[in-house]
């Protein structure tokens, strides 16, 4: 769906040097801060900055065709939609101009997924930029045209139950293409199934699994919960628990071997019985993930076998 | 459908916002009271009316607070960008959008030189109806092309700055005598209702070249951006 060939732009102090991507339907991510080029390059397959080389189509066409442009859902950070019309109005504007059929309740059936009904008859420059995106990445979802869908930081400055619903929605609409850019490995790790890596202007690396893997980085497991006190203190008689940190929401246990830590992070709960809300082993971070791609680290040896 | 969903935005943009109200009730309220006091001192007639305010200051202004608020305080592309995003065409939709906004302005100053006819007409003056369908025609030409070429205006700077150029333009170069006058919508509007003719053009003239800078301005607008 969209193809990248050589490509290079350049905007704002940002270079992206020649890249060569191919991306088809399903979840992807590109990951890397806005210097790193990643954002810029989600604008040129959104049509909005020309490369400066290289050749650039989405949907077999110019990203820059307006006709593309119909079938592309574009939400970068600052999206802007028509500022005096109700969001009702918005919708149906938008889907006269994409060719969507006109439909008497297209607000209500687009607000509905995000749980955003209560906006249809609000103006758009009385909402607030969450709403705004939530509002923008619903009439896209929405639009039976759109096949490309490029949402710039998923999760940032965006509606809670909008940015609730994001992943699940994703998952659902099949044979269209999802491009994320987004600097945070945990956000790309919700919403992608797939990532590429930009450091510095340039695409280091592809990965076709979530950012989830041992990295130099120790890994570390998030225990979401009530009594994180509790956990701690039990968590702390493990050796295999190297760090300890209380997060805002519960613990954040960290060591070298991931299946030791979790057997020691699961006793440790039997041990307390405390209710654990959810568990999840933290995404590496985008620097070790950089870093693993500058030089990967070695791979394990299989142990020989007893003689 | 595509066109009415286009022309929506810049429409709502006059009704739903203060931007050009406010200013197209104030020149209004300030033309009116400048006619009728004229008309307390026995000095008012339609043509001093339009002349001694309408032509110079009332009409480019409200044509400039209309523009203003069909483009939503914009340059022409930030203006049109939420409809671009949907697919429509960037040129287009710059179309579309010069139209209303110049559309709006004919239509605008048309109702105030009509006000401000009726308010000063006197027996000397002839007759009324005579009197007010010339204006019309003289003045929606007018109203629309310098809605236009403020259009055009708002192609240049970031937050379409070449706007209040294009104003300030109006103003030095149509006041001046030299050719070159004929190239802003001042002096025609100005010959059409009675003042001073462009340089040596007949009334007939000035009104085609108020009709050609109408056309002129809106096809260089949509040209001006990119596709």
């Amino acid at each position: 769906m969209i193809d990248v060939k050589a490509v290079t732009a350049r905007r704002a102090g940002v270079t992206l040097a020649p890249t060569t991507l191919a991306l088809a339907a399903g979840r992807h991510a590109l990951l890397g801060r806005p210097e790193d080029g990643a954002s810029l390059l989600l604008a040129c397959c959104a049509g909005e900055i020309k490369p400066r080389r290289g050749t650039l189509t989405v949907l077999g066409a110019d990203a820059r065709n307006p006709k593309t442009r119909a079938r592309v859902g574009w939400i970068p950070l600052g999206v802007t939609l028509p500022d005096v019309l109700r969001v009702d109005e918005t919708i149906r504007v938008a889907r006269n101009l994409r060719g969507d059929p006109d439909v008497a309740d297209a607000a209500a059936v687009a607000l509905a997924p995000f749980g955003l009904e209560a906006l249809a008859r609000r103006r758009v420059d009385s909402l607030d930029p969450s709403e705004v995106r939530a509002v923008a990445l619903a009439e896209v979802l929405a639009s039976k045209s759109v096949s490309v869908v490029l949402l710039e930081e998923p999760f940032v400055s965006m509606a809670a139950p909008a940015a609730l619903a994001i992943p699940r929605l994703f998952a659902e609409k099949k044979n269209t293409c999802f491009v994320c850019s987004t600097a945070s490995a945990e956000d790309a790790s919700l919403v992608a199934t797939d990532f590429a890596l930009f450091d510095r202007g340039r695409l280091v690396r592809i990965v076709a699994e979530a950012p989830l893997r041992p990295t130099r980085e120790k890994p570390r497991i998030h225990i979401v919960t009530e009594n994180a006190r509790t956990l701690a203190a039990a968590l702390a008689q493990h050796a295999e628990v190297e760090h300890l940190e209380l997060s805002p929401r519960g613990v954040l246990a960290s060591g070298s071997d991931v299946d030791a830590l979790a057997s020691a992070v699961n006793a440790a709960i039997i041990i307390t019985e405390v209710d654990v809300i959810r568990m999840e082993l933290e995404p590496a971070s985008l620097e070790s993930l950089r870093a693993d791609a500058a030089s990967p680290p070695p791979t394990p040896q299989p142990k020989e076998a007893a003689p | 459908m595509t066109a009415l969903a286009l022309a929506r935005l810049p429409m709502m943009r006059l009704v739903r916002t203060r931007r050009a109200a406010l200013p197209l009730l104030g020149w209004t309220a300030f033309a009116l009271a400048w006619t009728l006091l004229a008309r307390q001192r026995g000095a008012a007639s339609a043509d001093s009316a339009l002349l001694g305010v309408y032509v110079p200051f009332v009409l480019p202004l409200v044509a400039y607070a209309i523009v203003s608020g069909a483009l939503g305080g914009e340059g022409i592309v930030a203006a049109t960008r939420p409809l671009s995003r949907f697919g429509a065409s960037p040129r287009l939709a710059a179309l579309a959008t010069g139209l209303v906004a110049t559309l709006a302005s004919g239509i605008a100053c048309t109702v105030l030189a009509l006000l401000l006819v009726l308010a000063a007409h006197n027996s000397a003056d002839p007759p009324l109806a005579h009197d007010l369908a010339l204006t019309t025609y003289a003045t929606l030409l007018a109203g629309a092309a310098h809605g236009a070429f403020f259009v055009l205006g708002s192609t240049l700077g970031a937050h379409g700055g070449g706007r209040s150029a294009a104003l300030i333009a109006n103003w030095l170069i149509g006041a001046s005598p030299a050719w070159l006058s004929i190239l802003v919508p001042y002096t025609h509007s100005r010959a059409l209702l009675g003042g001073a003719p462009a340089v040596t053009l007949s009334e007939p003239a000035s009104a085609w070249c108020l009709l050609g800078i109408t056309l002129i301005s809106l096809t260089l607008t949509s040209l001006r951006v990119r596709r």
